[in-house]
């Protein structure tokens, strides 16, 4: 029993580290909390769901990741590229609008209700795992590395990693800041849509879910601190056990309870993160 | 005739509310206190509890005037906390999670779909005796904050604003400064979630989310920065304009009527920084 | 009446982490900064100058030793985080920063009258009362006059220089018994400086003040300032 608790917890948690890790890329390059990047993960869900009504599984993840990245780009090109032009401090509320707009379309185009995903899963061989379960720490693992590779070894990681540090003196260096704000929406894209494909095929979606793993994954980031995308990974996973354990000893939503509870009270003790800088500006 | 006095006490109630953010967090502070729909449902959820849980439903409902200030002011000390902690959008941010956290401790305590049947005291049972009621309650807030623009406290929290350097080196002491502004701002938002939980005979969990805070939130910068004009502004369109829109479409959309709105004022918040950065009547562009 | 006077005992210093910035030179005393004297400091670049003003003004404690505050109103030891330097600061101490801060949102004639704390005025509780209107202060009428300024202007629209004189103005107005001016003549026109310096010198006579003074030019040092604080090779010592 605590073994299963612990399992489902772990696997949340990592699915959470993964959504931190585009919430953190995002966060460091716009200096902004894009509050549309979980609903981007749910519009991906809701095309898996419906790919899988003419399709098979793989052909859907595709699909289903293939949207995460064209709304993720199509997000900075048409919409965050131009408020930045006009007035880039409003961008936040442009987040939140564009989050609204997702959501209540969404609604309208599947409903309220709990779309699940359409087969039984099953568990893999005698393992006791889903296919979800046994892929999702593996592709976080590919997918911190390959963030790792990127950004100490090539080239537009480089670029990424000087647009961090300072995007003015990035800007006069000639570095192309708006092919990289494509790059890192592209992967937050890709992010988004497995994220997507993991959150539908083991809790169901709805158009609002995407808030409160929103909340989540940003503490995550936050508590980790935010120059720290890999330990936004272990927060996350902290997180999946902390909700898991508590809705098996009270119920789900006291587990919500006590664990934004929790994170609030380390969010306190330690604003600038555990293993962050300080953000705080004197 | 009587649901336009409801909509008009609905109205009133919310342009306090937002007066309450507009003038005092956001104005004065420069505060993205998106958090304040916290203490507007703590009021609502605290009429309701009393009313349903405690069964009072007579004249002693007038204690809540100084019951909900109090509870709001204990937690507007956490926001201010919070404030010196967190730094713009970090503090937005936590905003937003101690909504989620409200928001799951309503539903705890109680029900999904929250609390019914208020009561209303005497003196204010009829919805005209209300609206009466709230609208005094708007001038004096309206005067207060008048005063309040023309005092020498106010160039105090401009320089606050402007730089926490040169308010430090002048020897003015920000959080004694800040923390009245953080308790006046609860205390108004408190009293008018007691007022729409009158307003509506009840308190439901789903009215106080994100997503509708962040809609009245786009509504005061349409309406402009730390003016009064336009928090009415916003409190009139977030009343009457929702009410029309959902009006018209429901004929055809039927129960996609309120996620269209939404969908109107989603468009509306992408689309401000183009029309209008600094809004109808703000008195400085939003920062 | 008590008078102004700073003293910042021989086992001062200051250290970033592990690495000293300065400390008191060897075989120095304690160091007094005496009221009714302007103090000049100079040093090379990263020395460590501003992080003395800071001291000054409060916002860095001594890593060793302690400065020791003491106003007509106010008596207080800068040695350990125990009182809140607000209260300090109140109206005893004004700084002209090394980049001019003003307030944009306000006139140039709000700019300079607010820097005078009116304590009785800024109460959250006279927020509720009718307008308070303050009769325009002819001693800022008479600052502004001399810069050429009517008081209406609108600091936003000012040029850097403009800006520097202003908040040379403000910290003339304050009547503050420390003064911190840090680079405070720097892209304002040679005449003006000129005009600036003998408002000083009178505010300091006048008022039996003090005040510190950061310059990179050594001529508006050595013709302003009565006594030098080096700062060299990080150690501190004054002389005349």
């Amino acid at each position: 029993m605590i073994y299963e608790i612990l399992k489902l917890g772990f696997f949340y948690g990592c699915f959470i580290g993964m959504v931190s890790i585009g919430f953190a890329l995002i966060y460091n390059i716009l200096h902004i909390v894009d509050f549309a990047h979980t609903d981007r993960l749910i519009v991906s869900g809701y095309v898996f769901v419906s790919a899988l009504t003419f399709t098979n599984h793989f052909a859907a993840v595709i699909l289903a990741v293939a949207a995460g990245v064209i709304f993720a780009f199509l997000s900075e090109w048409l919409i965050y590229r131009q408020v930045r032009k006009y007035n880039p401090k409003l961008l936040l509320l442009t987040t939140f609008g564009l989050s609204i707009v997702i959501q209540n379309v969404l609604a309208i185009i599947f409903s309220d209700s709990l779309k699940e995903y359409p087969f039984v899963e099953q568990t893999v061989l005698q393992s006791n795992l889903y296919i979800r379960e046994l892929l999702i720490f593996p592709v976080l693992l590919i997918i911190s590395l390959l963030l790792y590779y990127w950004l100490k070894k090539t080239k537009s990681g480089l670029s990424i990693r000087a647009s961090i540090s300072n995007l003015e003196r990035a800007k006069t260096l000639g570095v192309p800041i708006n092919k990289i704000y494509i790059i890192v929406f592209v992967f937050s894209g890709i992010i988004a849509g497995l994220g997507g494909v993991y959150l539908s095929m083991g809790y169901g979606l709805t158009p609002y879910s995407g808030f409160k793993i929103m909340i989540f994954a940003f503490s995550a980031c936050l508590i980790a601190g935010l120059n720290n995308v890999y330990g936004s990974v272990i927060i996350g996973i902290i997180i999946g056990i902390s909700l898991s354990v508590f809705e098996m000893l009270f119920n789900a939503l006291s587990a919500e309870l006590f664990t934004l509870l929790g994170l609030i009270t380390i969010l306190f003790i330690k604003p600038h993160g555990i293993f962050g800088e300080k953000l705080r500006i004197i | 005739m009587d649901l336009l006095i409801y909509l008009a006490t609905k109205a009133v109630i919310f342009i306090i509310f937002l007066i309450a953010l507009n003038s005092l967090m956001l104005g004065k502070m420069n505060l993205w206190a998106i958090g304040n729909i916290v203490y507007f449902s703590l009021g609502s959820f605290i009429t309701g509890f009393v009313s349903n849980n405690w069964g009072i439903n007579d004249n002693r409902l007038y204690l809540l005037f100084l019951i909900v200030p109090v509870a709001v002011s204990i937690v507007s000390l956490i926001f201010f906390y919070a404030s010196r902690v967190f730094k713009q959008d970090f503090f937005l941010f936590f905003s937003l999670f101690f909504i989620e956290l409200n928001f799951v401790a309503n539903k705890m305590v109680a029900g999904s779909s929250g609390y019914s049947h208020i009561i209303r005291p005497s003196g204010i049972q009829s919805d005209l005796s209300l609206l009466v009621f709230s609208v005094i309650l708007l001038i004096i807030c309206i005067v207060w904050i008048n005063n309040f623009d023309k005092s020498r406290v106010n160039k105090l929290h401009s320089v606050m604003r402007d730089s926490e350097i040169l308010a430090f080196s002048w020897g003015i002491n920000i959080n004694k400064s800040q923390i009245p502004l953080f308790i006046a701002s609860a205390i108004l938002s408190g009293l008018m979630g007691v007022m729409f939980a009158f307003c509506t005979y009840g308190a439901d969990p789903k009215l106080f989310t994100t997503n509708n805070m962040i809609i009245l939130f786009a509504l005061l910068i349409l309406g402009g920065i730390d003016s009064i004009q336009g928090a009415v502004v916003a409190g009139l369109i977030f009343v009457f304009f929702t009410y029309s829109l959902e009006s018209a479409l429901s004929s055809t959309f039927q129960i996609h009527a309120p996620k269209i709105t939404q969908i109107v004022f989603g468009i509306l918040l992408i689309v401000i920084p183009f029309i209008m950065p600094k809004g109808l009547f703000g008195k400085r562009n939003f920062q | 009446m008590k008078e102004s006077r700073i003293d910042i005992s021989a086992d001062f210093s200051f250290s970033y982490g592990k690495n000293l910035l300065f400390k008191i030179r060897e075989g120095q005393n304690n160091i007094v900064l005496n009221c009714g004297r302007i103090y000049g400091i100079y040093g090379g670049n990263g020395c460590g100058k501003t992080t003395f003003l800071n001291i000054l003004n409060t916002f860095l404690k001594p890593t060793t030793g302690k400065v020791t505050f003491t106003f007509p109103t106010y008596n207080y030891v800068h040695e350990n985080d125990t009182i809140t330097a607000s209260e300090l600061i109140g109206n005893n101490i004004r700084r002209c920063f090394q980049t001019p801060l003003l307030v944009d949102e306000l006139n140039i004639y709000d700019n300079i009258s607010i820097v005078k704390r009116l304590l009785k005025n800024e109460n959250f509780l006279n927020t509720f009362a009718l307008g308070m209107n303050e009769k325009k202060d002819s001693e800022i009428l008479r600052l502004l006059d001399l810069a050429h300024f009517t008081g209406n202007e609108d600091t936003a629209t000012l040029s850097y220089g403009q800006r520097r004189i202003i908040a040379n103005l403000q910290v003339l107005y304050s009547d503050a018994q420390l003064m911190i001016l840090d680079e405070p003549f720097a892209n304002i026109h040679h005449d003006m400086i000129g005009v600036l310096k003998q408002e000083y010198r009178k505010k300091v006579i006048q008022n039996n003040s003090i005040i510190v003074i950061v310059e990179h030019n050594k001529t508006n040092l050595h013709d302003f300032a009565d006594e030098i604080i080096t700062i060299d090779n990080k150690q501190l010592s004054l002389r005349d």
